[in-house]
């Protein structure tokens, strides 16, 4: 994925490619960093370190085969960092008490998955995965807001495939019962009233 | 899944930056590319610190970058301007220092002596630019005086020294100071001359003399340096002057180049005669030889200081050698022109009894008469031997023809193209060098009466101080 090769483009291509990488995928970044840390001004700040820092791997003289993967993984970096400044919760903690368990066959299996997600309504799932905790939040958005495969996103988080799977599985689960709590929650309030 | 994702799409797509932000995100990341740009070709290896290139990548480093070419246009345009600085000018320390820097980095005592009379000339050509413009005042030609006296003395050690070492180089290093002090003294005393204010350069003029003198008491018994030093050294002065030649063409009159040309020309051609010697008489050769380089450090001397070529001809610096063709040319020019005037002599003699030539005068002319014509048939006889002995001719010639003319001078009937003319003469080279030395001492002949003998005798006097351009 990353070249540790010098480059051996002309500074004028890099900056090019740079450039056009900044135009096709800084909505998407931006998108992910505010669906992610939940504030505005705070994610158009992440995406600029993105770029910077990208920029200045460059400036060392370093490759980049792949821009959209090299952005994520740098944004993904910078979104933990940017957890770990808010200190909302221990994110490590977190980690350990969910448990990286290899998980079941159903929740490994991508039909699986397709018929959990199918049974979801995605308009009411994007309001709730904010309430997800961090690390199904983060493969939920990856998966299926950004449209990375399994495959990609543990790369990305340098997991196991498996555990990104089940992590989707887990995350889908739970939205599902968010929804349906909040859809019997509706439902008493309509008959309440 | 298809339609939970489609829904959730729908929804993450009304997550953007206004496109206003998104402009000034863009700004913001262009901005840092453009302060930290890339570098043409990669530079950090895996070993490599990224503070240097980090420093040259700062706004510091490429203001820099304007500044450091400017700063040295700067500092080299005033050095090289402050050359032509005479003492009282704002630029002259800047030369004064730029002489102390190349000063500690002069290395060898040859090199230093050279380097002693570079300062040496410059010295003398400020105060000879001073004078001309009329600001060399009592107070500064003690300071260049004191300068030529420093530079005269440090020039003194380093030779001393040298002679410890190599005793060859010490007279080479020798040859090079001296022969600039002549020149300069000679320029010095006709700048004096043409000025009219002899006292101009007085002080100056006597410390040049000192310096020469003191210079050549530290030399006057070494031995001739050894004939492949000599000739190493001569083949490198000749090359310089020769490049020296071109280099001033822009300078120089097409006569100077000419005059300068054929002073080369006749310095080659000693050198070759020299180089022919050296099997039969080798000390005659070395003799030649620093006959040649002094010769070549003249000229060198000569062209690098337009203000000396200002105040003298080359032929002050150098004299023309004549070839052997040249020689005989001049003897039968000499003797063509004695016959002219003693025929001429002779018409008047027969053709008035005037008064106005009384016996005394008539007796004067009458022994001139036969000692020209009997001077004229020796050289005749002389250029008609085989192999020719061109010295005899020339003195014969000369003897003929100088008698000829104060013989015309007694009955008044010089014709006038000779009145002003001065005759052709052989300056005398280095004696002992080889170079014929033509010699007419007219008081040689006791037979010349008194009046034509003195007159000869000043027209001699006079003579010798006068030189012929070629």
């Amino acid at each position: 994925m990353l070249g540790p090769e010098k480059t051996k483009d002309s500074v004028e291509s890099q900056e090019d490619r740079f450039l056009k990488a900044f135009e096709e995928y800084s909505d998407a970044l931006f998108r992910h960093a505010s669906m992610r840390i939940s504030n505005h001004e705070r994610a158009i700040d992440v995406v600029h370190d993105t770029f910077t820092k990208v920029w200045s791997y460059l400036k060392a003289g370093h490759q980049i085969d792949s821009y959209r993967s090299f952005l994520y993984k740098v944004l993904n970096n910078l979104i933990i960092d940017e957890y770990r400044k808010q200190k909302e919760l221990s994110l490590d903690a977190l980690l350990e008490e969910e448990g990286t368990d290899e998980g079941d066959f159903a929740e490994l299996s991508e039909s699986t998955t397709e018929a959990l997600a199918a049974t979801i309504d995605g308009r009411q799932a994007f309001l709730l995965v904010k309430e997800l905790p961090i690390e199904y939040r983060e493969v939920i958005i990856f998966r299926f807001v950004d449209g990375l495969g399994p495959k990609e996103i543990a790369e990305l988080i340098e997991e196991s495939e498996n555990v990104v799977s089940v992590r989707i599985h887990r995350a889908l689960k739970m939205l599902r019962t968010k929804i349906e709590k909040a859809n019997e929650r509706a439902e008493n309030k309509r008959k309440n009233t | 899944m298809k339609r939970f994702s489609e829904q959730l799409n729908t929804k993450a797509k009304t997550v953007k930056m206004t496109a206003a932000e998104k402009r000034v995100l863009r700004e913001r990341v262009v901005s840092y590319m453009e302060y930290h740009p890339l570098q043409a070709v990669a530079t950090p290896t895996p070993y490599s610190s990224e503070l240097p290139v980090a420093f040259f990548n700062t706004k510091t480093w490429r203001s820099l970058q304007w500044a450091i070419p400017a700063i040295f246009v700067v500092v080299f345009g005033l050095s090289n301007i402050a050359e032509e600085a005479v003492p009282g000018d704002t630029l002259y320390a800047i030369k004064q220092v730029n002489e102390d820097l190349r000063s500690t980095m002069v290395r060898g005592s040859y090199e230093k002596v050279v380097w002693e009379t570079e300062l040496l000339n410059r010295r003398i050509a400020e105060a000879r630019v001073l004078a001309s413009e009329g600001r060399l005042t009592e107070e500064a030609e003690i300071k260049v005086a004191q300068a030529v006296q420093q530079h005269t003395e440090n020039a003194r050690r380093e030779i001393e020294t040298l002679k410890g070492v190599d005793e060859d180089e010490a007279t080479l290093a020798a040859i090079e100071f001296t022969t600039a002090l002549s020149v300069q003294s000679t320029a010095l005393q006709n700048q004096s001359v043409k000025d009219g204010n002899q006292a101009s350069t007085d002080l100056l003029n006597a410390a040049v003399q000192v310096a020469a003198e003191a210079v050549g008491q530290v030399t006057e018994d070494n031995d001739l340096p050894a004939y492949d030093k000599l000739m190493a050294k001569v083949e490198s002065e000749t090359t310089r002057a020769h490049e020296l030649l071109i280099s001033i063409n822009g300078s120089a009159t097409p006569e100077e180049r000419g005059d300068v040309e054929r002073r080369l020309s006749d310095i080659d051609l000693k050198i070759t005669t020299a180089k022919g010697e050296v099997g039969v008489d080798e000390v005659r050769s070395r003799e030649s030889l620093v006959s040649a380089l002094e010769q070549t450090h003249k000229l060198i001397v000569f062209m690098m200081n337009i203000d000396v070529r200002a105040s003298m001809t080359v032929e002050e610096v150098v004299p023309v050698t004549l070839t052997e063709v040249e020689r005989i040319e001049k003897v039968t020019t000499d003797i063509s022109e004695s016959t002219k005037l003693i025929l001429l002599i002779e018409e008047a003699l027969t053709a008035t009894t005037s008064p106005e030539y009384d016996l005394a005068t008539r007796e004067k002319v009458e022994t001139a008469l036969v000692e020209a014509k009997s001077a004229a048939t020796s050289a005749e006889a002389a250029l008609a031997l085989d192999p020719k002995d061109v010295s005899v001719a020339e003195g014969a010639a000369l003897q003929a023809y100088n008698l000829a003319r104060d013989a015309a001078r007694l009955l008044d009937i010089l014709p006038p193209e000779v009145v002003g003319e001065t005759p052709v003469e052989v300056t005398p080279a280095e004696p002992g060098l080889g170079t014929t030395t033509v010699e007419t001492p007219p008081e040689s002949d006791p037979e010349i009466p008194t009046d034509v003998e003195a007159a000869s005798s000043t027209e001699e006097g006079e003579e010798a101080t006068q030189n012929i351009n070629i």
